[in-house]
């Protein structure tokens, strides 16, 4: 919590240095900064980057500086209103300290009659910004007492877009809550006085003073704070943490997302996640990512709803998402919510944005690798419907042509295109309707004769409705595919082309409800799969022999998944409280008939030892229907994904963990400590000698294992100042083991556990950044990890001829430590409004070091002639970039 | 969209350098399995069958080369009882054994029935080892081998091309031994004898023509499964540089056709893998496949490689140097005139080096290194028995 004012006076700080002030035609907004300098309680105003209006102030004497500024500020056609030692600059029309006339005649009034800015945002409900202005919710009269309800929507102000994951609570902290995927949130406090606070990372917090006579309905509205919009900083919800009963929830906005140091300087929301403990991948150019030792398969990504299968471009250098149009991400890696299922390690949740309701904007970017834009608005002046629409697309065909020639892939070429669409329309406060599309498509070849390529189609529709003030519901439904093709010209003989595809439709029912002390969470889900596991049709060569292959067609997989769920956020007492869920999910493959089902359970509590150290405890248990199958150390685009069926069990899972949050150093610094312990049963690992693609009985080639992964997190955060940032620490293993062969000479290792490829126990992030000026910042990321298990030859041998190589144990050996540091300068733009354009500017060096982290390593024979060791490395250089923004 | 901003991003690369790259590597000391048996050897019919055995070895030790095994009790056995028996040892060059050759052991499979199936049943180091009962694979006839030059002539491909005999036998894997004759880059005409010029006997010098031969070294298979029909099309035996001395003159290959069985296609599909084809970004990853041998005492031991029982056809062809002319010399061989006043210090030509041509009317000298005037550093005059060209 901040400063308190009561003092209804103008106060002065008193400066020693005498210090000489100048403003020359600068913007309101670097006036105010200064002013806050001297002005003991807050200032507000409306930033209006449209604003031509400009200021120049001289002044000797500091002391005199705001006094001038003020004077300044009226002659300008601004007014100055003090309000609990506040003060408040708006254009035009003052603020008004009491209520407009007639405000109690309706009983969900609207207020701010006088500030147009807010009124834009919304037009039927209350919104709120301003801290120490008195917020009268229903008639004092109708008052009965006892627990009431106050909700709304948490906006953005300077697009009114919805900000989720936003805590909103009491200031004794005794109700809690978080906004919701659509900014909504619900608390619940006792009838009368209130003091309700809304913060959100980088966000300024909201301190609002609520008097609450009846249940009703309280937007808030909040923005960036200004200096930390350069921050690189990558954290979930300061608060949240603490706060709510969940465990092992990171929250990332697209704002941070574009500030960290990356290849090239692509902005990329996965590759983000790596930044956090307890997500690993396992290498620079790998797709997929690893939650607390659970596979890549094992995370459900949903975009808007949609499960993405493949999330990456380009060999897994970039993921799929276009940042212009995406809001924030979500991963829930230990409590996972009982809505949420089908995966076993983790849920991965892409929010895209629902566009600007104020005004039509949008962007056009131009990078190394990619050409990108979007645009956005409202249809209507009232911004109900609202639209965004986005588009990227690359040339990086020249940048293969740099990579090593024995990676296979300097001779090809790759393009890769995805584009979203977004519609949303308002009904009014308590039923919106959403629609969204996606597509993605990667193109890329190896070498002349073989091309692959890979997408992802989503679309839903989703309804969302309050009934009333204590239940609401959401629907969603869609329809999701994933496919791949390979055509193979080598020969014209044995030209071919192969296609995978998976398509599913969804559909699902989330109802909320508040009772009391209980919130409930229910619902109900379905998907249908429809699976092509491969078509393999001849391809004639215009000109050369026709195409001696034998079309194959794998039967279809047909599957239909269900589940049930109900979860109860439950505060037992004022420092104890839960989330108790259950699922049950049942997959019945129908063809032929197999079902399987069974109950999952989620479970977690927090246990607030004092106002600054948390306790929390969870256990859950998961289900998966559907599996990856994999050879390849790394997420493929020629992945064969696998319902389960007779053979193939489903993989079942649990983790417990046990988590500890801490504030420290004047509420400045957070700790938090994490430990888990996981089970896996039934992940499909590859049998030796596995030919995964076309395999019409796949249980012939592959294993299953059992899992289990544990390990502790511990990680020191600062948020705020000047210096903000993180530092983690992670210990973790995870081992498989061969069930299927157990005691036989034909197991993996010997029927031995044994590491799974991603398995790097120790590893060290350090994220940060610092504040020179308003201006510059520097960022910076350090990542160290233990090297990823391999499987290298332990001898060589004779054979045919040539030199062969002997390999024993299935990833007994390591590669090389990682290590990495990226670097990066911001620039903020000037302040100076006048000039036609703005520059910002971020200079970075990814691998600052250059050090050449080994990406594989590996021994090669060529024709048997020579044995030799090799070591890739993707990027094995500092790799310096400029990322130039232009606004106009 | 009169409200319209725009961003506009311009990404500049101040210096761009993707420094992805491919070092040699050598991991820390890494715990060896030496030692595992290797067998290797296929159970014929009408020809006689050859065994050897030798034992794994360090990867991280250079210089060190295969041993060779001895064998005893070798022998194969029908399922009928019927054993045919080793009946003599050969020893043939191979500088990666031991003492430059490998010791095999010849067993008497002529008469070897077609229609049982057979195992090889071996001791070695006191232990006793056999394979699982092998069913003997028949093998199509090569229908022909073709050659394939490059659109930029930088290498010839040797193609093999054959009908497979039934629907079943849809694995293929192929062997080769290659010939070449070659010659020195100049003949050399005089000689100096005191420091004059002596013109030598008319001929074609000693080491002018010289002849080498090579084994393949390589794993070649291929599936025809998925195939409309059992065909073996521009199937790729080797592949020739062109500045390759085979190319230079005269170039013979002798390509071995094996049928196989699934299995051995599994196994040393998984061995070219595991040699060849990982450490890329999406390649699989290495793992070890057992073969069909197995220790009678003590059937956890590893024993490397894969015993077949099959037929071998066979197939030579001649590919002629004046046919695809794609040949280019690599070696330098530019000759250089030496100028009698060597105290000018304008050239001197080394004492070894011999005099190529000799400019009868300006009396001019002109020299090449003694590399390029004898063929014996890239071959022998061994001339194979049945090469179809003489030089005398």
């Amino acid at each position: 919590m901040k400063k308190i004012l009561s003092i209804l006076l103008l106060t002065l700080s008193v400066h020693m240095s005498g210090q000489k002030i100048s403003f020359y035609k600068s913007p309101l907004d670097s006036v105010v900064m200064k002013m806050e300098e001297y002005f003991s309680g807050k200032i507000f105003f409306v930033p209006d980057t449209a604003s031509t209006d400009r200021f120049t102030i001289r002044t000797d004497d500091e002391s005199k500086f705001v006094l001038q500024a003020l004077d300044l500020l009226k002659n300008q056609g601004y007014s100055v209103t003090m309000k609990d030692g506040n003060m408040f600059i708006l254009k035009g029309v003052g603020i008004s300290t009491s209520l407009p006339v007639q405000y109690f005649q309706k009983s969900m009034p609207t207020v701010y009659g006088s500030e147009d800015y807010l009124g834009a945002l919304s037009d039927d409900a209350k919104v709120a910004n301003f801290a120490n202005k008195v917020y009268e919710i229903g008639r004092e009269e109708n008052c009965k007492g006892g627990k009431l309800f106050l909700s709304g929507k948490v906006q953005n102000v300077s697009n009114g877009e919805p900000l989720v994951g936003v805590s909103v609570y009491s200031a004794d902290g005794k109700s809690f809550t978080q906004t919701d995927e659509f900014g909504q949130y619900k608390l619940q406090l006792p009838s009368g006085a209130n003091k309700v606070i809304a913060s959100g990372f980088s966000l300024n917090d909201v301190e609002l003073d609520v008097r609450l006579y009846e249940t009703g309905n309280l937007d808030i509205i909040m923005k960036e704070k200004v200096y930390s919009l350069n921050s690189a900083v990558v954290s979930a919800e300061s608060s949240n943490n603490r706060k709510s009963n969940k465990m092992g929830v990171e929250l990332v906005r697209i704002g941070r997302i574009k500030h960290v140091p990356t290849v090239l300087g692509e902005a990329d929301v996965l590759k983000v996640l790596v930044t956090l403990p307890g997500v690993k991948s396992v290498g620079e150019a790998s797709g997929g990512f690893n939650v607390r030792g659970g596979a890549t398969d094992q995370n459900l990504i949903l975009f808007n709803d949609g499960t993405i299968y493949n999330p990456t471009h380009l060999f897994g250098l970039f993921s799929a998402f276009n940042p212009d149009v995406v809001t924030d991400v979500e991963l829930f890696k230990s409590s996972i919510p009982a809505e949420y299922g089908g995966r076993l390690s983790s849920v991965l949740e892409i929010r895209g944005r629902e566009g600007n309701e104020k005004k039509v904007a949008g962007s056009l970017g131009v990078g190394l690798l990619t050409a990108k834009g979007h645009i956005e608005g409202p249809f209507t002046k009232k911004g109900k419907t609202k639209f965004i629409l986005g588009a990227r697309t690359t040339y990086s065909d020249w940048m293969l042509g740099l990579l090593p020639k024995n990676s296979g892939y300097n001779q090809g070429t790759a393009n890769f295109y995805d584009a979203n669409a977004s519609i949303s329309h308002k009904f009014n406060n308590n039923n919106s309707i959403y629609a969204y599309g996606y597509y993605s498509k990667d193109k890329f070849s190896f070498s002349v004769d073989t091309t692959y390529s890979y997408y992802n189609i989503n679309g839903s529709l989703k309804f969302r409705s309050n009934f009333s003030e204590k239940h609401s519901m959401v629907f969603s439904t869609g329809y999701d595919e994933y496919g791949y093709n390979v055509l193979d010209t080598h020969k014209d003989i044995e030209a071919y082309n192969l296609n995978f595809r998976i398509q599913q439709a969804f559909a699902k029912f989330k109802f909320k409800s508040v009772l009391g002390k209980h919130t409930l969470n229910y619902g109900l889900t379905g998907t249908y799969y429809y699976l092509t596991p491969g078509t393999m049709l001849p391809y004639n060569i215009p000109g050369l022999e026709a195409s001696l292959v034998v079309p194959k067609i794998l039967d279809q997989e047909m599957g239909a998944e269900a589940a049930a769920y109900i979860s109860d956020t439950w505060d037992m007492t004022e420092s104890i409280s839960a989330d108790i869920g259950v699922r049950y999910s049942a997959f019945a493959n129908l063809r032929p008939f197999t079902y399987y089902g069974g109950p999952e359970f989620r479970v977690s509590a927090k246990f607030l030892l004092s106002d600054k150290v948390t306790l929390k405890a969870g256990y859950n248990s998961m289900r998966q229907y559907i599996h990856m199958l994999s050879n390849t150390t790394t997420m493929s685009p020629t992945d064969i994904w696998k319902l389960s069926d007779a053979d193939i069990k489903p993989q079942t899972g649990w983790q417990a963990a046990m988590a500890l949050y801490a504030m420290m150093f004047n509420n400045n610094v957070e700790f938090s400590l994490e430990g888990y312990y996981k089970s896996m049963d039934n992940y499909l690992d590859y049998k030796s000698g596995s030919v995964l693609i076309m395999n019409s009985n796949l249980v012939e080639d592959v294993i299953e294992t059992r899992g289990r992964a544990y390990g502790a997190e511990v990680m020191l955060k600062k948020p705020l100042g000047k210096l903000n940032g993180w530092v983690s620490y992670t210990y973790s293993r995870t081992l498989l083991q061969d069930k299927q062969d157990a005691g036989s000479v034909f197991a993996v290792n010997g029927g031995e556990w044994y590491p799974a490829a991603y398995d790097k126990p120790h590893d060290v992030k350090f994220v940060g950044n610092f504040k020179f000026t308003h201006r510059y910042s520097i960022s910076m990321n350090v990542d160290y990890s233990t090297g990823r298990p391999t499987t290298i030859p332990v001898g060589k041998y004779v054979y045919g001829g040539g030199y062969r190589l002997y390999y024993s144990d299935r990833n007994a050996y390591r590669i090389p430590d990682y290590f990495r540091m990226d670097l990066a300068l911001n620039i903020e733009p000037s302040h100076n409004l006048k000039k036609l354009s703005h520059f910002s500017i971020t200079m970075g060096v990814y691998n600052v070091t250059g050090r050449k982290n080994a990406y594989s390593i590996y021994y090669d024979t060529t024709s048997g002639e020579k044995v030799q060791g090799y070591m890739l490395t993707i990027f094995g250089a500092p790799i310096p970039y400029i990322n130039l923004n232009v606004k106009f | 969209m009169k409200e319209a901003y725009k961003y506009i991003t311009l990404c500049v690369a101040a210096v761009l350098c993707v420094a992805s790259c491919i070092y040699p590597f050598t991991p820390e000391e890494v715990p060896q399995e030496i030692g595992l048996l290797v067998m290797e050897g296929e159970i014929n019919a009408g020809i006689e069958s050859s065994f050897t055995a030798s034992e794994s070895f360090s990867l991280l030790a250079e210089n060190v080369k295969a041993k060779s095994l001895e064998l005893s009790d070798i022998y194969v056995e029908s399922e009928s009882g019927k054993k045919y028996t080793s009946y003599r040892t050969q020893k043939t060059e191979d500088y990666k054994f031991e003492g430059d050759s490998k010791l095999s052991y010849i067993v008497d499979t002529r008469a070897l029935d077609r229609e049982e199936r057979h195992k090889l049943v071996f001791s070695c180091k006191g232990k006793k080892y056999e394979t699982v009962w092998l069913e003997f694979v028949e093998t199509p006839v090569i229908d022909s081998i073709t050659y394939r030059v490059a659109d930029d002539k930088s290498k010839l491909d040797v193609l093999v091309h054959a009908t497979g005999i039934s629907d079943s036998l849809r694995y293929f894997k192929w062997e080769y031994r290659e010939d070449w004759e070659f010659h020195a880059v100049y003949q050399q005409q005089y000689i100096l004898v005191n420091n004059v010029p002596e013109k030598l006997p008319p001929g074609v010098p000693e080491n002018y023509y010289c002849w080498n031969k090579a084994f393949s070294s390589d794993i070649n298979l291929l599936s025809t499964t998925g195939l409309s029909e059992n065909r073996v099309k521009d199937h790729l035996i080797t592949s020739i540089g062109c500045t390759n001395k085979r190319l230079m003159d005269l170039y013979s290959i002798e390509v071995y056709q094996k049928g196989i069985s699934e299995e051995a296609y599994k196994y040393w599909d998984t061995m070219l893998k595991n040699n060849e084809g990982t450490g890329g970004i999406f390649a699989p990853q290495p793992n070890e496949l057992r073969g069909n041998i197995y220790c009678i005492d003590d059937p956890e031991e590893m024993v490397l490689g894969y015993i077949i029982s099959c037929a071998v056809e066979k197939m030579r062809v001649y590919i002629k140097a004046q046919d695809h002319r794609i040949y280019r010399d690599p070696e330098d061989c530019t000759p250089f005139q030496w100028f009698p006043n060597p105290d000018k210090g304008e050239f001197e030509p080394s004492p070894t080096w011999g005099v190529y041509v000799y400019d009868e009317e300006t009396g001019d000298l002109f020299y090449v290194e003694d590399r390029c005037l004898t063929c014996l550093r890239h071959g022998t005059k061994d001339k194979p028995d049945f090469w179809p060209t003489k030089h005398e």
